[in-house]
């Protein structure tokens, strides 16, 4: 049997070694804290399967051990060079078992032996990290001179190896806690830093755009032709930019956006968007063909909202030359999806472009032609990955556009909507 | 003949007070401007104007709520803590389409709360509408006998 004594417990102690299993524990932010049920019951299985008065959690630190979960002494903690646990991390794979202390040389003349509580009997089994580090153990002590049987030595072991579990899960879930405050946190400063940039590029455009038309209506006659006409570009320039900087700060908006769940009527969401619309579709005579049985999804209305508008306005914008205009908007219950068609009659594109069009600011036409920054799409795609779904779209040149956008019939659980 | 009262602009941004002035021009505004730069400003003239009867309380207060040293709410705020100038009509003229700064205005009392157009003809529009509802259509508080 190795007999270790005081000085080398010491000397261990400020080994390299030593300084590795500090850190390990104090990677699971325990010591100190308060008790816990979890590992409070398991104290008490020790101590009840074990037949004992004194069952602990013990973690041992730098300079003392001390007590998550004590059942049968009053102290949280003591002095590691009279602890016993200190003694039983030395061997990770083993039991400490010392069926009578008084006659044992390692702790005859420690004062929780010969004094004090008298502790007479001590069974430790070490609680050992995934990474191999021991951390503390979980024993039993007893004031008689005794010993554990098979089964208990085997319980004390599964119950040991049940504190680590506790103490990994408890870890996960703190560290899971920590990142969602830190994504909330940088949510919320996107937004800010989103609007506090568009106030501040806004305020010299005003100026820009407040002098060139100065220049415009008040100062015509000093200038020439060519003049005239830069000063038109620079405003033309100053309100594209205005627009872009809206765009921006609208996108930047929805992406940091928290989904919600609502039930959502489709039919009647979309009949509310075509009204929002109804000038738009009498003006340009559209023929506006409706598919929709009555389906209800339980899904982010204001994002879908936003989605199915971007979609229509895009099909009556690039369908404005067809006589007539034709919009059609179908929906269909699939298996474990619903589908969402808006289809038009307009321009359509190129599928060699299918996977731009979604791209923030890119465009496949210019702005004499139709008017726009390119942000739609981009919202659409960031607003239906948010909202479980997918995106896809269908055209050829001059033969309209179909926009399919499948959705899950339940809204996906928050975690992944962050 | 009684003399005009001022129109007080707290602003801090001298391109747009330089093009406010312009659009008040344009609509042949008579009644004097004063001009404060920052919040600190605005709170050191509302301090120092505190009776009613004092030429220097303006018919309104036009409000930008992005000021330096003093923010426009904390001089809104302070405005209507004062028994006199809890009365003028403040109307913000502003950036922001913030729904807080929105909200915090109007729960102080703002009587209008007015977003900045970026395009000028735009701007003196909204200029026109302001001077033909507030200066020459509201009735004023202290309007006298």
């Amino acid at each position: 049997m190795n007999i270790d004594t005081p000085d080398q417990v010491r000397a261990a102690a400020t080994t390299a070694d030593e300084q590795l299993r500090l850190a390990a524990l104090y990677r699971y932010e325990v010591l100190d804290t308060a008790p816990e049920v979890a590992f409070d019951d398991i104290a008490l299985l020790a101590a009840h399967i074990c037949k004992a008065p004194i069952a602990l959690v013990s973690f041992v630190d730098e300079h003392r051990q001390w007590f998550k979960s004590r059942i049968g002494i009053d102290s949280e903690q003591t002095a590691r060079d009279v602890s016993f646990c200190t003694h039983t991390i030395r061997r990770p794979d083993d039991l400490l078992v010392v069926p009578d202390a008084l006659a044992d040389p390692r702790f005859s003349d420690n004062p929780l032996v010969a004094a004090g509580p008298c502790i007479r009997f001590y069974a430790g089994a070490p609680l050992v990290a995934p990474d191999g580090h021991a951390l503390g153990a979980l024993c039993v002590k007893d004031v008689v001179p005794r010993n554990l049987d098979a089964q208990q030595q085997q319980a004390l072991r599964a119950l040991s190896r049940q504190v680590v579990t506790l103490l990994e899960l408890r870890r996960n879930v703190q560290e899971r806690k920590r990142i969602e405050d830190l994504l909330r946190a940088k949510n919320e400063d996107l937004k800010t830093f989103a609007y506090t940039v568009s106030h501040d590029l806004k305020a010299p455009l005003r100026g820009i755009s407040g002098y060139a038309q100065e220049l415009e209506r008040r100062h015509q006659e000093g200038l020439g032709e060519r003049a005239r006409f830069c000063v038109q570009q620079i405003i033309t320039a100053s309100h594209n930019l205005d627009q872009l900087i809206e765009d921006l700060l609208n996108y930047s908006r929805f992406v940091a956006e928290k989904p919600e769940s609502n039930e959502v009527h489709l039919s009647d969401l979309i009949g509310r968007i075509l009204r929002d619309r109804s000038l738009t579709l009498g003006e340009q005579g559209v023929q506006v063909d409706l598919q929709l049985p009555p389906l209800v999804l339980q899904t982010w209305e204001c994002g879908l909202h936003q989605v199915l508008s971007n979609l229509i306005d895009n099909a009556l914008k690039y369908s404005r030359h067809a006589r007539p205009p034709r919009l059609s908007i179908q929906a269909e219950r699939l298996e474990a999806c619903c589908r969402i068609r808006v289809a038009d009659n307009g321009i359509g594109f190129d599928m060699k472009y299918h996977d731009r069009i979604f791209g923030l600011f890119n465009r496949l036409v210019r702005t004499s032609e139709f008017e726009g920054t390119g942000a739609g799409l981009a919202i659409v795609a960031k607003l239906v990955d948010k909202l479980g779904g997918s995106v896809r779209a269908e055209s050829s040149l001059g033969q309209g556009a179909t926009f399919l956008i499948d959705l899950p019939l339940h809204a996906p659980r928050p975690s992944c909507a962050l | 003949m009684t003399t005009l009262r001022p129109i007080l602009m707290v602003e801090d941004n001298e391109m747009d007070l330089d093009l406010c002035m312009q659009a008040f021009k344009e609509h042949s505004l008579v009644n004097p401007l004063v001009i404060c730069r920052d919040g600190e400003e605005a709170l050191q003239y509302i301090d120092a104007h505190p009776e009613a009867a004092d030429p220097g309380v303006p018919l309104i207060v036009l409000l930008d709520l992005r000021l330096p040293k003093v923010d426009g709410i904390d001089v809104l705020r302070h405005a209507r803590q004062h028994a006199v100038w809890q009365q003028v009509p403040f109307i913000v003229l502003t950036t922001s389409r913030q729904n807080s700064d929105i909200g915090a205005a109007y729960r102080l009392g703002v009587n209008s709360y007015i977003v900045k157009p970026v395009d000028f003809v735009e701007f003196t529009e909204v200029a026109k509408r302001i001077e033909m509802y507030w200066v020459l259509t509201n009735v004023p508080p202290f309007a006298g006998p």
